[in-house]
């Protein structure tokens, strides 16, 4: 939640209810409260189809609210009334006249200024892997593989530095571009693809998985990709045409020790 | 008619906001399963790519397994299956271990999982003998050395029709 | 539009030569026919591209064999037959068949007409597939059969109140329950025999298939429609011509034969979903079985509720039409009081609706695993959200009806201040349950969210959250009504205010144990987690029970404070109860898609495959389109029987005499 936006909201309506407003002033305040919460309050931001779903509800249930005893409605009514006739509000009306074709006009802009975007589609995040992928004609088994220099660690402190400063090479040489020189999956190209390259600082990605999960993925990148939940449509090359095997484990060695993350531990299914 | 004339207009209305919102959800056209040839003289790479293509669409066996998940999720994962297949129950060999729990799910139930497959080799989803032969060819090649091929007679089997 | 398809079928064609004998002996036939294409090509369609001075070509081309002229599918060679017979029997393929060949004798017969020929599996219908007439049409007829089957339920028990209570109003309403009915009846019979004419002809291989499981079931069906009209017929125009215990006695007639037929239909249908008592190949091995199948049971109650509930909704827009359109108070006095009986019932058929349907779910699944996950999890999925935003709207049309009803009660303006926090109940409930679990988002969108779960809305996708949500939209609901009661009374038994604080602690302890539950769904395996549902759903019920228990006795001798107004409701209510009975209707078209839906290729599930071209379901965007047309022909029809009903201005109804027998 963002309460820099919901703390100062909150308190704006605590302070208009002590003003006493009309019933239209005070359903416009409720409507635009739920706006902005929805809109600026919730982190990360809903999604604009569940934002127009929410606000649909919320409208008539408004409009409900203001129409449910006889009241309120001819409350309503006697607002809506003085708002347009009386000469005190004559500034606010001439005001929402200027304000709302702006606003309209605006948004008018907005959209036929905003490039065109990808129709949205549902995805798996962690597609699963084969349990055996051939790599250059040797069998290799996901499941059961482990990084060969990774208990070069605790071993022999040089040697490991010198696979991940290998890995780092490799890194900046063919990754980057995509991936991002904070490996936040925002490098140079990572506009034009969609789904975006994965961040690998975020938490829930090689930090959840196992090292040979992500040799598949780099060996065999995007064709590599299992048929179910098709389709991926991910840009990601099949690096084992460039890298060897040790080029690959060596970079893997790199992503985590760039990004501070520990690899998922390889645990013996039964 | 003037109540009428508004009555129409009303309900028109509502039915177009109900169509509006019929068409706001993800719209995915779902067609029958195709059924992929099965050859005598199929390598047996091509026997596993069929029994692949299979597992993912006409058995829909991945509604309920997983392949190498990292979490199981209500069956059991498939991820190596055909590494332990052979030593799951006593006595079964990989193949006869496999099609077992393929002709008939109930007789043996992983620990920590509870009953509920459907005998696929029966309607509706009714897999023939051949295209369980290539499932049994694929679940195999997942951490195992597949060795079955079209040829191989199970005894759960039925006679050809 | 069927009379026309019958006719263009009927119509005769052109007459052709009689084909060489040679042909009939030789195994062309086998593979090739005069207009269709079967395995090749048809005649007609060869001597389209082909003329006679490519009879020694095509000779070649018959004795090889072979494939890529018109398919994939290769022709097997024929190197026996004489090139002089080829040519003779390519001749006459080529010249009888010719575009514009001059027949010579004997009509030509359109294919599949020969008599004791085998029928084709599908035929087409014009312009809109079969698929989609047989859709609309069988829903069209579902329509106003729930409504001539609701309608004498609760004329009947109407009746009964009205008897027992010696209050004439609720025969009269009774009265005009019933006058809605005889009209409509017609209507349903006439949809069913389209329907039934449809099926036949566009579904023969089904149909053959059905009627040799069901055949037998066809006499009792069909003497039970024949002692239905009976009774309604007799119960309408007997009305205040009989001793009324004779005249209660042929509205039990009429419900128990409505319900005979209800029950034969649905072994029909429900045979398709769920088959049963037969083999794998489907032959019949138990007829009896066959009837009484998995959902057999399950779809029966469900439907019984859903259309009391239905045919409540339609009573209660037929009487906002009648409201809005009166002239005078007491008209208004009249139609606003049968628009709050229908409305009544409606709510009283949705309260428990929802268990019934967890009820049928529940048997679908056990049934088939593949069906209730196609139902729950694959395509189906996006349906429930649709039927959320709608049965959500239902909630929030009924509350807010019953809360303008509260203008009608003289000193019921004290409860208005309950509105707001009941209305926000509904919609944070509305809102739960509207949420999706994978939200559509565009790129942009799911880059700052991480993927297609949102990660503090996620929790609201699953079902818990939804049930919990559902629960607790019924027990506001209910406290609407509850409040709506007292609009005029006041309890003046001396325990009044430890009746209230019991009533209060009942509903907050209750609601509290369902957001429990719903919340430790989350922290508990998925097969505690189905288990919740149970103890959520028997909270709300005791609640209701409960409070109703208390609330009767608390108010027996209970002050009337003020009078009810009938007719002094803001007209906005009306609109309310046509909202309601619309979106009822959309409901109802909605769950005959997923009920006919999810057997997906299947015409019988698992025995008898759809082969036709409309094997595949289609988008729910379609299925909104078709159920909004189904939906929009109903009130259309609806319009037509209740502008037929109006022209009996007659009075029709008298206020029956004290001693007549």
């Amino acid at each position: 939640m963002n309460f820099w936006v919901v703390v100062p909201m909150v308190l704006a309506l605590i302070g208009l209810r002590f003003l006493k407003p009309g019933i239209l002033l005070w359903l416009a305040a409720w409507w635009g409260g739920c706006f902005i919460f929805l809109r600026f309050g919730i982190l990360p931001p809903l999604p604009s189809s569940i934002i127009g779903l929410f606000m649909a509800i919320l409208t008539a249930a408004l409009a409900l609210y203001g129409t449910a005893d006889a009241d309120k409605l001819s409350a309503i009514g006697k607002s809506l009334r003085a708002f347009l006739m009386e000469r005190r509000f004559a500034p606010w009306l001439w005001g929402s006249l200027v304000v709302i074709p702006l606003l309209v006009g605006f948004n008018a802009y907005r959209q036929a200024t905003s490039e065109a975007v990808a129709p949205a589609t549902g995805r798996t995040i962690h597609p699963a892997p084969p349990s055996e992928i051939t790599f250059r004609g040797k069998k290799i088994d996901i499941l059961k593989a482990s990084n060969p220099f990774r208990e070069l660690e605790g071993k022999d402190k040089a040697a490991f530095a010198g696979h991940v400063a290998g890995g780092r090479a490799i890194y900046y040489k063919n990754c980057v571009f995509c991936h991002g020189d904070n490996m936040e999956g925002d490098g140079l190209y990572s506009h034009g693809l969609d789904p975006q390259p994965a961040n690998f600082a975020d938490p829930t990605t090689i930090a959840m998985l196992q090292e040979s999960y992500l040799f598949w993925r780099i060996a065999k990148g995007g064709p590599g990709l299992p048929e179910e939940s098709a389709p991926w449509a991910s840009a990601m090359p099949a690096w084992e045409a460039t890298l060897g095997e040790d080029e690959i484990w060596d970079v893997i060695l790199f992503l985590y020790s760039f990004t501070g993350r520990k690899p998922r531990a390889q645990e013996r299914a039964e | 008619m003037k109540t009428a004339l508004k009555l129409l207009l009303f309900t028109l209305l509502v039915t177009g906001f109900y169509t509006y919102i019929g068409q706001m959800v993800p719209q995915t056209e779902v067609h029958p399963p195709k059924t992929r040839e099965l050859r005598a003289d199929m390598t047996q790479d091509e026997l596993i790519e069929a029994g692949q293509e299979i597992v993912g669409g006409k058995g829909t066996c991945l509604g309920c397994h997983t392949i190498g998940a990292d979490k199981p999720g209500r069956f059991p994962d498939l991820g190596g299956v055909g590494a332990r297949a052979g030593s799951r129950k006593p006595g079964l060999t990989d193949v006869e271990y496999l099609a077992e729990s393929l002709y008939d799910p109930n007789a043996f139930i992983v620990e920590g999982y509870s009953p509920g497959m459907p005998q696929i080799s029966k309607s509706p989803i009714g897999l023939t003998d051949p295209e369980i032969l290539a499932v049994i060819a694929y679940l195999q090649s997942l951490g195992g050395e597949p060795s079955v091929t079209l040829q191989t007679h199970l005894k759960q089997a039925r006679a050809p029709k | 539009m069927l009379a026309l398809a019958v006719l263009a079928f009927l119509t005769p064609g052109p007459v052709r030569a009689e084909a060489p004998p040679l042909m009939k002996q030789s195994d062309c036939l086998a593979c090739h026919q005069p207009d269709r294409k079967v395995v090749g090509p048809s005649f007609t369609d060869i001597a389209g591209r082909y003329g006679t001075a490519d009879i020694p070509k095509l000779v070649q081309k018959v004795k090889q064999g072979g494939a890529g002229n018109w398919g994939a599918l290769a022709m097997s060679p024929h190197p026996d037959l004489k090139d002089a017979d080829l040519g003779a029997m390519i001749g006459w393929i080529l010249t009888a068949h010719a575009p514009g060949a001059n027949p010579a004798k004997g009509p030509d017969v359109i294919a599949g007409t020969k008599p004791g020929q085998e029928a084709p599996a599908y035929r087409n219908f014009p312009v809109i597939g079969s698929r989609v007439a047989i859709w609309i049409v069988a829903q069209l007829h579902l329509m106003f059969a729930a409504f001539v089957l609701a309608v004498p339920m609760f004329a009947f028990i109407i009746e009964l109140i009205g008897y027992r209570t010696k209050d004439e109003r609720y025969d009269h309403l009774a009265h005009e329950f019933t006058k809605l009915l005889s009209t409509s009846f017609s209507f349903t019979a006439s949809l069913g025999v389209l329907l039934s004419f449809l099926l036949i002809f566009l579904y023969p291989k089904l149909m053959s298939y059905m009627t040799a499981i069901f055949g037998w079931t066809f006499l009792p069906y069909v003497l039970l429609f024949f002692a239905e009209t009976v009774f309604l017929y007799s119960y309408y125009y007997g009305w205040g011509k009989f001793h009324p215990k004779v005249h209660l006695l042929l509205g039990l007639g009429l419900n128990i034969t409505g319900m005979g037929i209800l029950f034969i239909a649905d072994s029909w249908l429900t045979f398709m979903n769920s088959p049963n008592g037969v083999t794998e190949s489907g032959e019949l091995v138990n007829r009896w079985a066959a009837v009484h199948n998995f959902t057999w049971m399950p779809i029966n109650v469900h439907r019984i509720i859903a259309n009391i509930a239905f045919g409540g909704s339609i009573a209660g827009a037929y009487a906002a039409f009648k409201f809005l359109d009166a002239k005078t108070d007491e008209e208004r006095a009249h139609y606003d009081w049968m628009g709050y009986i229908g409305n009544f019932i409606a709510i009283s058929g949705l309260l428990p609706l929802p268990f019934a349907g967890y009820w049928l779910g529940k048997e679908i699944y056990a049934y088939s695993q593949n069906m209730g996950m196609t139902l729950m999890g694959g395509a189906f999925s996006w349906l429930f959200i649709i039927q959320a935003v709608l049965i959500g709207t239902l909630f929030l049309a009924v509350n807010y009806y019953l809360w303008l009803g509260m203008e009608r009660i003289e000193g019921a303006e004290r409860f208005r201040k309950f509105i707001k926090y009941l209305l926000g109940g509904v919609t944070v409930c509305f809102l739960v349950w509207a949420t999706p679990h994978s939200l559509v988002a565009t790129v942009e969108e799911s880059r700052k969210m991480g993927g297609a779960h949102h990660p503090a809305l996620g929790v609201l996708g699953v079902m818990s959250a939804k049930n919990t949500a559902v629960n607790i939209l019924i027990l506001t609901t209910y406290v609407s009504f509850l409040l709506y009661r007292r609009g005029n009374k006041k309890a003046t038994v001396p325990w009044a205010k430890t009746g209230d604080r019991i009533e209060f602690l009942i509903f907050a302890s209750s609601a509290i144990f369902v957001i429990f539950l719903g919340v430790l769904g989350y922290f508990v395996e998925a097969k505690v987690r189905i288990r919740l549902s149970v103890p959520q759903v028997a909270a709300v019920l005791f609640a209701m029970i409960s409070v109703t228990v208390i609330d009767i006795f608390m108010f027996r001798k209970a002050e009337i404070t003020g009078e009810i107004r009938w007719g002094k409701i803001p007209r906005r209510a009306q609109y309310a109860l046509f909202l309601i009975a619309i979106t009822f209707t959309w409901i109802m078209g909605l769950m005959g898609y997923v009920r006919a839906g999810i057997r997906q290729h299947w015409h019988v599930y698992g025995v008898m495959r759809d082969e036709s071209i409309n094997a595949f379901t289609p988008t729910l965007g379609f299925a909104a389109k078709v159920v909004s047309v189904t939906v929009l022909l109903f009130f259309g029809f609806l319009a037509i029987i209740f502008w037929l009903t109006g022209l009996t201005t007659s009075a029709d109804w008298k206020p029956r005499k004290d001693g007549q027998a």
